[in-house]
């Protein structure tokens, strides 16, 4: 089920990167997070049932597991998940979750939030960024990448 | 499960927070980075300063974090306004140091996220 739509395009999946706020697991139920990126809260779940009849629902709980284990309160994680709808409100179902430790993670990961709106789904065509960032490449190396 | 309450700390920068800005208001859950310039264990308050401002944080709710004078530390907050002498005091829920982070390199995608979220306020229709 598509949620979301972009200037027409729909969106099913995303990624975040942005500070845990909430921790909650309960066994054999789910996993869930709550990641906060400076512009908004999101929720993000895992299913978990170690017990269940199906092989894809007990590799759920092993990735709930190992979810559970990397993340704990106040770090920086990248998710990434499949966004779902909760009793009307929008969540994200975890596929993969990875701590962050480079300060400068979320600051990249917000331009490059910012570019792909710009770039990909053109949702202000006319608007310039010029005077904030000078001239932004559609490819290449983005003006504030560190050279490797 | 019970409804997400928790309110996203909004990105500001230590010179929003001066009493004539729109973010300066009770209550409001902001998120501030900022150099630590000294901190006192017994009263659980940090000051830090960026460039000129400075600010206090209060620390009584974390744990875990080692607190280092001249180390860079962001924290997610409530703003708790003092009714009497017009000054605030953050409350820190979430605390993390940061050194090696490029302030300037924040500072401008702070106001390239504000020029951003100002335009996509004006166009509803694209989400």
């Amino acid at each position: 089920m598509t949620l979301l739509y972009c200037k027409g395009i729909p969106i099913s999946f995303m990624e975040i990167v942005g500070s845990i706020m909430l921790w909650n697991l309960k066994h054999d139920q789910f996993l869930c997070f709550a990641v906060d990126d400076g512009t908004n809260c999101i929720l993000l779940l895992s299913l978990n049932d170690a017990n269940s009849s199906s092989v894809a629902c007990r590799h759920h709980h092993d990735h709930a597991m190992r979810f559970a284990s990397l993340v704990k309160l106040d770090i920086v994680a990248i998710v990434k998940g499949r966004l779902s709808r909760f009793r009307g409100a929008v969540q994200v179902t975890m596929s993969n979750v990875v701590v962050e430790r480079n300060p400068n993670a979320e600051i990249f990961h917000c331009l490059n939030c910012i570019l792909l709106t710009h770039n990909y789904y053109n949702v202000f065509p006319g608007w310039g960024i010029d005077g904030v960032m000078g001239p932004v490449q559609v490819s290449g190396r983005r003006p504030w990448q560190q050279r490797e | 499960m019970a409804s997400l309450e928790i309110k996203s700390g909004a990105l500001v920068s230590l010179q929003d927070l001066r009493p004539s800005s729109p973010f300066f208001e009770q209550g409001a859950s902001l998120r501030i980075t900022g150099k630590l310039h000294e901190y006192s264990i017994e009263t659980g308050l940090a000051t830090i300063i960026d460039g000129d401002d400075i600010l206090k944080v209060s620390t009584k709710h974390l744990r875990d974090l080692t607190f280092q004078v001249g180390s860079v530390y962001q924290f997610i907050s409530e703003l708790l306004i003092q009714a009497v002498m017009r000054y605030g005091v953050l409350q820190a829920r979430v605390g993390r140091n940061v050194d090696g982070i490029d302030l300037n390199l924040y500072h401008q995608s702070l106001l390239f996220l504000r020029q951003f979220q100002a335009n996509h306020l004006n166009n509803p229709a694209t989400a």
